[in-house]
């Protein structure tokens, strides 16, 4: 019994990319429905999924894709057109097997009734084409007697051909050939016994005719006439090379019987039977795939096994800081027991130089491309387009950029929000455009580039923008308080929780989570969002990622007796404040900034630790969600790159921690989750 | 001695798959080449006895590269492997002196059979 087990991963690998790759490709088709390259390309990573899966014994998989890749088969030989309405049935099956895939990957057994409704559909385009006779030929090849070497019918003809051969010192024998019933590709397996014959004589005559018998079109037994010089031993001796045969008989051949084509005398069982499997067939191997497809539940573990792909020089090149690292190591180690401190010295500077460089090529490593989520947003806003009956298109730019794949795989949630809110809300129907001047076709523009540390990624539609009147209205209309709010802050109402501008909630966005959800998302991961919009010109949203998670920069500072991190990216900048400046209004505490007020946030309080010190602070001025906040600490350490390192829930579920980081000497620093606290400090007041 | 088998196909986990049949019925995989260029190449390095070639393949394809092999060895084994549906290639590449072809998905005595034959 085949184990598959091992493949698995590797088998959801090269799926999802295939599919991806379809969809893609039929996309592409779409516009294009006369490349026959793209044609070709489709079909062949269809076939390649569909040799996957019936290699894993995953039936219902292996069905759906040879019923899709009929479809394509008639494109290619044109017995279909392309038409957007085969397309979209593509895209369902296409849809179908991603959903397949995913439920074997949860382990999930498939059934027939997940597909026979794409089946019927897929048969009637079938039929359409090629009538309703198709692969009716197999449903009666169950009807298994004996092989005999009498042939139906053969013409006069042909015995003249055969005793002009005999005279010239040929030998004409009948041979009779029964393939295994479990052999596919029948039509190819007879063309290649004949063809193997023919190199040593000629086949004069076959039954059924070559035709039927190179299109399959027979149950398991064919029959011809061969003439050769060669023995009959010779001509068995042929036959045998070949694979999957069931039987074989080969017999001189007699004219005076076969002409008397009636008589179905049996032949006699001595002549040369090779029994290479009894006629009685094993089980169906039927039985054997249900049992292999149930296998997979015994590994539900492996399933969950995240995997990355990673380029191979950067593994090698790791390979060598490995290794480099490994003779220094041994240098000081040589240098350690010499007591040689020079030696150690200039061998700890080779160390800690590898260390950065491994570095930062692990963080490279855990790279991936954007266009990991960006490659399924073409074939989305196709779909979206079509449902919303408007004309758009997606333009995609730097799928090549890299970001970590937390990161990554975390951003199609907020990204597809995004570009939802944009197709639906954003692009009018094609006769607004119009009216406003601008092309009927609407244009979305996603686009990611790396700067310095961090990558953006920005979505920009062309769209009706954001009417700071409608949402001063729809505000009013929610009882939000609007009085003295300027264009922008009007405008920014969009993230506040729970508000969505659309008049209707279509099918398509406005489900109840708000902008607000997606802005969360993106801080979640160490980001920010920040919208640009002018009413009929569109609407750009400007997505800011870190390069990574794992590795930030840091401020140190102290609080009472602790030490603790901030993440340097939401630090605004420090400023010296003694206690006096600090102003109480209504219970909050807030301080002077930059012609402002801004709150107060006592880290000891909010943590409750006790602090002596009193008299002079240092003030952190950190931004959250467009705020500026100033966080009091006892003492400033200093910049550092920390490594983030998980916390247990328990702590995390304060929302005050984002994590924790070992320093050099071995003490561990909590590192403070200024977002939440600050957020947290708000919904307080 | 073990016979040597050199696995075509683009698909990494087909070529696994047939390795490891291969692998335990005997058989030693001397080199693995994911299209027919690569395929072509490395004939030419590890000369096998015998080439497993998966037809559909991107850039040169699977009879592209039995064409090129045979061309340049005319002792040169070739089991195609195909799936259900390509008799027209099959055929193709009968013509082109593959010697035999396997059907996927594999099976195990399947394929040792076919193979077994070929090599005899």
């Amino acid at each position: 019994m085949d184990d598959n087990s091992v493949y698995r991963n590797l088998f959801f690998e090269e799926s999802d990319d295939n599919l991806q790759k379809l969809n893609d490709d039929v996309l592409e088709l779409e516009s294009e429905p006369e490349n026959i390259d793209l044609i070709n390309e489709i079909f062949r990573a269809a076939h390649t999924l569909k040799g996957m899966s019936a290699t894993m014994g995953y039936n219902v998989m292996t069905k759906l894709t040879h019923k899709m890749e009929n479809l394509f088969d008639f494109f290619k030989s044109g017995k279909l057109k392309v038409t957007s309405e085969y397309i979209s049935l593509i895209f369902e099956c296409l849809d179908k097997l991603s959903e397949l895939v995913e439920d074997l990957r949860n382990d999930q057994e498939l059934s027939e009734d997940q597909i026979s409704e794409l089946l019927k559909k897929l048969i009637n385009v079938e039929e359409s084409v090629n009538g309703t006779a198709t692969e009716k030929v197999q449903n009666t090849s169950d009807k298994t007697g004996k092989l005999t070497t009498i042939l139906e019918s053969n013409e006069d003809a042909d015995i003249d051909v055969v005793k002009k051969a005999k005279a010239q010192g040929y030998n004409a024998f009948v041979v009779a050939i029964r393939i295994d019933r479990e052999s596919m590709l029948k039509g190819p397996r007879a063309f290649l016994i004949i063809e193997h014959l023919e190199q040593e004589g000629d086949v004069i005559y076959t039954e059924p005719t070559a035709d039927l018998l190179e299109n399959g079109e027979f149950n398991t037994d064919f029959k011809l006439i061969y003439l050769t010089k060669n023995t009959k031993e010779q001509v068995e001796a042929n036959i045998d090379i070949n694979s999957e045969i069931d039987t074989f008989i080969v017999e001189e051949f007699d004219s005076a019987k076969s002409a008397n084509s009636n008589e179905h005398k049996p032949l006699a069982e001595s002549v040369s039977a090779k029994p290479t499997e009894s006629t009685p067939k094993k089980p169906k191997s039927s039985d054997k795939k249900e049992k292999k497809s149930s296998t997979p539940s015994k590994h539900p573990s492996a399933a969950r096994n995240q995997s990355i792909r990673v380029d191979l020089t950067r593994l090698d090149l790791f390979l060598n800081l490995v290794s480099e690292l490994v003779v220094y190591r041994n240098q000081l180690d040589d240098a350690n027991k010499r007591s040689d401190a020079m030696e150690v010295k200039d061998s700890l500077e080779q160390v800690s130089r590898l260390t950065s460089e491994l570095q930062d090529l692990v963080l490279k490593i855990r790279m991936q491309q954007v266009s990991v989520v960006f490659s399924r947003f073409p074939r989305m806003v196709r779909d979206l387009a079509k449902e919303l009956d408007k004309d758009m298109e997606l333009i995609v730019e730097g799928e090549e950029t890299e970001l970590d794949k937390t990161v990554v795989s975390e951003l199609s949630e907020p990204l597809i929000h995004l570009l939802r809110n944009s197709a639906d809300h954003g692009i009018e129907s094609a006769e607004n455009r119009k009216k406003f001047g601008k092309p009927e076709k609407g244009t979305i523009k996603l686009s990611a580039y790396q700067e310095g540390n961090q990558v953006n990624i920005t979505l920009e539609d062309d769209g009706m923008g954001i009417d700071p009147q409608v949402m001063k209205e729809s505000a009013e209309s929610k009882g939000i308080d609007t009085t003295g709010m300027t264009d922008d802050e009007l405008i920014n109402l969009i993230f506040h929780p729970g508000f969505s501008t659309a008049k209707k909630i279509t099918n398509i966005s406005g489900r109840g989570v708000g902008l607000d959800a997606v802005m969360a998302k993106i801080n979640d991961l160490g980001g920010s969002l920040e919208m640009k919009t002018e009413l009929h010109v569109g609407t750009k949203f400007v997505i800011k990622l870190p390069l990574t998670l794992s590795i930030i920069q840091a401020l140190m500072v102290r609080v009472a007796n602790e030490s603790f991190a901030i993440p340097l990216d939401v630090v605004e900048r420090v400023v010296v404040i003694q206690e006096k400046e600090i102003i109480t209004s209504m219970d909050r505490e807030v301080v002077e900034y930059q012609e402002g007020l801004i709150p107060v946030i006592r880290v000891d309080k909010v943590l409750g630790l006790t602090n002596e010190e009193n008299t002079k602070q240092f003030a952190i001025v950190v931004k959250s969600d467009k705020q500026y906040f100033a966080v009091l600490v006892n003492e400033l350490i200093g910049q550092q790159e920390i490594v983030i390192k998980k916390i247990d829930t328990i702590i995390q579920k304060l929302n005050k921690f984002q994590g924790a980081t070992i320093f050099g000497n071995g003490s561990i620093a909590l590192i403070l989750d200024v977002n939440a606290i600050c957020q947290g400090k708000l919904v307080e007041n | 001695m073990a016979k040597r088998v050199l696995i075509v196909d683009d698909a990494v986990f087909m070529r696994m798959k047939l390795r490891d049949i291969l692998e335990k019925n005997g058989y030693e995989v001397a080199e693995e080449a994911e299209n027919g260029q690569d395929a072509f190449d490395k004939y030419q390095a590890v000369k096998p006895d015998l080439v497993t070639m998966d037809i559909t393949m991107p850039e040169v394809d699977g009879i592209e590269a039995l064409k090129l092999i045979r061309n340049s060895d005319d002792n040169a084994k070739v089991v195609m492997c195909s799936a259900m549906g390509q008799q027209g290639m099959v055929m193709e590449a009968i013509r082109a002196g593959a010697v035999d072809f396997i059907v996927k998905p594999f099976d195990t005595d399947r394929v040792i059979k076919a193979l077994d034959k070929a090599l005899s």
